[in-house]
């Protein structure tokens, strides 16, 4: 991406979260934003003794950290800048990892040598759990994150992590639907409406399978993806199977072909993630992000450990930096999706203009209403069947 | 009597004292090492999962009591009519899930826990209880939701009942299970202690007796040194050593395991009730639209925090009493906002206490299990310790002991064959 693209790109962020604000109800049924915040603690720069090891590689998804208008993480005033500066340890970041498939397999493989080549990887949470439930995740150094108690108790509860010992979210983000409102001689509401024939071949649903089987439980089948039945997801899979061998659906979406879909042409609807979607701005400011009116999937991306990490301290360190709210909403405000730390709220406001309007987005901080109508895919008790739609769903399309 | 004599009799009473002292020996390590693995299968489980029982109960009390809040008149379009599955879905899901998920847990604890007790009975009964508290909790608060979705002023007393099912059922059953586990614990420790002490005596007379005896020799003979009986003499004196330092090992771990574990674990888990008693006034609170002070609970809360806080041993358990308390801050300010608000504006307390007072409470709920975990962990690795010192006793103390047998009979019999 270009110098220019990064700097139009970081205005996108801000006016396509800001516009969503302005807008409020009308393309997301969206209230008054008073999302849940509370106080929180910042932690003075404490003399932690690493050792020696103050070096740590982290594997990320691309475009999930604040960059310099030249693409660079390590830019001056950034994250990493701040971090090296403040606690002394420099990060070795790799945003390369691509998707919970085959970057799941690549990440599997580099954290299965001695030491593992990565001291934090950020897979998504379901694939955390996997981590987590297969002891390949270090226990956290939790004296070494006195901000963990800044993690919104929402994260807190998930059943292979209570109280999230094993992994700290890094963020949070939707699964709904972006569409170019002038292709359609109606408005698009509901994920029902990506099924109509008159759409054949002009969108395209997300590449993870959970959140696609998810959105179409929601719509279809009544279902709860925050506690799914076998016979729900399955319906659900039988009913994208059948419209991808109608040719109802384009390729499917993810971080690196949306721009490139949507751009050209090639469809005109997608099911996509909400901070990807603020990164179209720069080029389509006409396209509009919707949380659709039978609900949407809630996911997060969570920062994990490998099991004989050879830099866990320094791993700490840099999870109690990013939970600190002031550079949590330093990251918010470049990544566009919400952030699991409590606190950024009040430090956007704090920072005023184009950041405290940030902190009115209903898309970052929505509010008890919107929240209600978010589900987070809960697993399938039979575990073999989510695998098998998992694979399934991988071939569909191709 | 003749030397040979001396030395046949001599023979005879030291094998018969090596050959008990083998038998206790063993006996004490086995039932030591018992006791140890009872302790690490069946008590330490049994215990740990009675404090996740509670925590889990805890937290379904509280998402169901939010659930009940965030079906209020407003939301209802009919309050006569059956809101629709969609609506429903919507309307009080999140809350709800998150009381199923937890009653579900709990439920799954408390089997593991029934699995774990062994053949305590008043233990079983104690959990049977909770398992079926949890029936009756379950029940009052499906009525409360079904009156509630019908707009019916009965709800709320099914939710005052189902509360008080956790305070009247499961809190003494759990009490109970925790009073019947230290207990056990005791026991266990105890276990093989008067064994133990017989065979560190007679352990001591056949030493006694075996350097007597080579006194003895060495007078008769000028040679100082009965090899055979030298080694006798060694192997003896290790299951001695072996005998003292697994018991006190043993001992020592378990004691650590029960000042550093398990009172840290009992101490947390009063304060977890404690903490889960003021929700449950703030809960009331709300449904009846009463200001009450709940300053003398909060102080309570206060004391206990910083009575885990100075207890702490290790960085990791200070970290997790910080977080604690600080979690707890953040939730007892939001309550106290709720609280002086619940008489003059029932609806904001309620549309508060469901937005935030209830995630910080589950913030502050997870934080004592965390605090909990890390006690479960030293408890573990205490108890384990136990175990590990005296796994290996009977068997290195009856091969040490077949060879002070045999080299006994062969030092007397060197001696004997100089006669003939």
């Amino acid at each position: 991406m270009s110098q220019e693209s990064y700097a139009r790109r970081q205005l996108s962020r801000r006016r396509f979260l800001g516009a969503l604000s302005a807008a409020g109800a009308g393309a997301m049924g969206l209230g008054a934003t008073a999302g849940l915040s509370g106080c929180s603690v910042g932690v003075d720069d404490g003399s932690v003794d690493l050792g020696g090891r103050n070096g740590l590689t982290m594997l990320n998804w691309a475009d999930y950290l604040d960059v310099g208008d030249d693409g660079d993480p390590y830019y001056e005033g950034g994250t990493l800048d701040q971090l090296a500066s403040d606690r002394l340890v420099r990060v070795d970041y790799v945003p390369g990892y691509t998707d919970n498939s085959e970057g799941f397999e690549s990440l599997l493989e580099s954290i299965a040598v001695s030491p593992p080549v990565y001291d934090i990887v950020v897979p998504t949470y379901w694939r955390a759990a996997e981590l987590v439930n297969t002891s390949r995740a270090e226990r956290l150094p939790i004296e070494l994150i006195p901000n963990h108690v800044n993690i919104d108790p929402a994260y807190l509860t998930n059943s292979w992590d209570r109280g999230c010992r094993f992994q700290m979210p890094w963020q949070a983000g939707i699964t709904g639907i972006v569409y170019d409102p002038a292709k359609f001689d109606t408005e698009i509401t509901s994920v029902r409406d990506l099924f109509a024939p008159s759409l054949a071949g002009r969108v395209s649903l997300v590449a993870e399978m959970r959140e696609a089987v998810g959105m179409v439980m929601l719509a279809f089948e009544d279902g709860d993806p925050s506690r799914p039945t076998s016979q729900g997801a399955s319906a659900a899979y039988d009913r994208i199977q059948e419209a991808y061998f109608s040719s109802q659906f384009g390729p499917k979406i993810n971080s690196g072909n949306l721009a490139d879909l949507l751009g050209e042409g090639q469809i005109d609807a997608a099911l996509a993630w909400s901070g990807d979607v603020s990164l179209l701005q720069a080029d389509r400011p006409e396209l509009q992000f919707l949380v659709p009116e039978e609900g949407a999937i809630q996911w997060f991306d969570t920062m994990v450990i490998p099991a004989g990490a050879a830099n866990i301290a320094a791993a700490g360190v840099f999870m109690d930096f990013v939970y600190d709210p002031e550079n949590a909403a330093r990251i918010t405000e470049w990544v566009g999706y919400m952030s699991p730390v409590l606190g950024v709220q009040e430090a956007l406001m704090r920072r005023g203009g184009d950041s405290a309007a940030l902190a009115q987005s209903p898309l970052l901080f929505p509010d008890g209403e919107t929240r209600s109508r978010l589900f987070t895919w809960a697993g399938l008790d039979d575990l073999t069947l989510e695998r098998q739609l998992d694979a399934n769903y991988n071939r569909l399309g191709d | 009597m003749s030397t040979p004599a001396m030395l046949q009799r001599a023979n005879t009473y030291l094998l018969v004292a090596i050959a008990i002292f083998a038998a206790l020996s063993t006996l004490a390590g086995v039932l030591w090492s018992n006791a140890a693995q009872a302790t690490a299968d069946n008590t330490a489980p049994a215990l740990i999962g009675t404090q996740r029982v509670y925590s889990r109960v805890a937290e379904a009390n509280a998402e169901a009591a939010a659930a009940h809040l965030s079906i209020g008149a407003e939301t209802l379009q009919e309050p006569s009519a059956q809101l629709s599955v969609q609506a429903l879905r919507i309307v009080d899901r999140v809350n709800r899930n998150a009381y199923l998920v937890a009653l579900e847990q709990a439920t799954v604890e408390g089997e593991e826990v029934s699995a774990s007790i062994g053949d305590d009975d008043q233990a079983h009964s104690a959990i049977q209880d909770v398992n079926l508290a949890l029936v009756t909790f379950t029940g009052r608060i499906e009525a409360a939701r079904a009156l509630n979705l019908r707009a019916i002023p009965d709800a709320d007393d099914e939710l005052r009942a189902a509360i008080d099912v956790v305070a009247s059922d499961i809190d003494p059953a759990i009490a109970v299970l925790n009073t019947e586990g230290g207990e056990k614990l005791e026991r266990e420790r105890k276990s093989g202690r008067e064994v133990g002490w017989a065979a560190l005596a007679l352990g001591i007379v056949t030493v006694g007796g075996l350097l007597l005896l080579q006194r003895g020799l060495a007078r008769r003979t000028n040679r100082v040194f009965n090899i055979p009986l030298v080694i006798a003499t060694v192997c003896v004196v290790a299951v001695v050593a072996l005998l003292i330092s697994a018991s006190t090992s043993r001992s020592g771990s378990l004691s650590s395991a029960s000042a550093g574990g398990l009172d840290a674990i009992v101490t947390t888990s009063e304060l977890q009730r404690s903490i889960y008693e003021f929700h449950s006034d703030l809960t009331l609170q709300v449904i009846d639209g009463d200001t009450r002070s709940l300053a003398e609970s909060a102080n309570f809360i206060d004391s206990g925090i910083a009575t885990l806080r100075s207890g702490a041993d290790s960085t990791r358990e200070r970290a997790a009493a910080d977080a604690l308390a600080i979690r707890w801050e953040r939730y007892r300010a939001t309550a106290d906002r709720i609280s002086t608000s619940a008489g003059r504006n029932g609806a904001g307390a309620a549309a508060e206490f469901r937005d935030r007072g209830v995630p910080e409470f589950t913030g502050v709920n997870l934080a004592v299990e965390s605090a909990l975990s890390d006690n479960e962990i030293q408890f573990q690795n205490g108890v384990n310790a136990a175990t590990d010192a005296v796994r290996l006793v009977p068997y290195v103390a009856v091969a040490l002991l077949i060879l002070a047998a045999i080299s006994t009979v062969i030092g007397i019999q060197q001696r004997l064959g100089e006669y003939r």
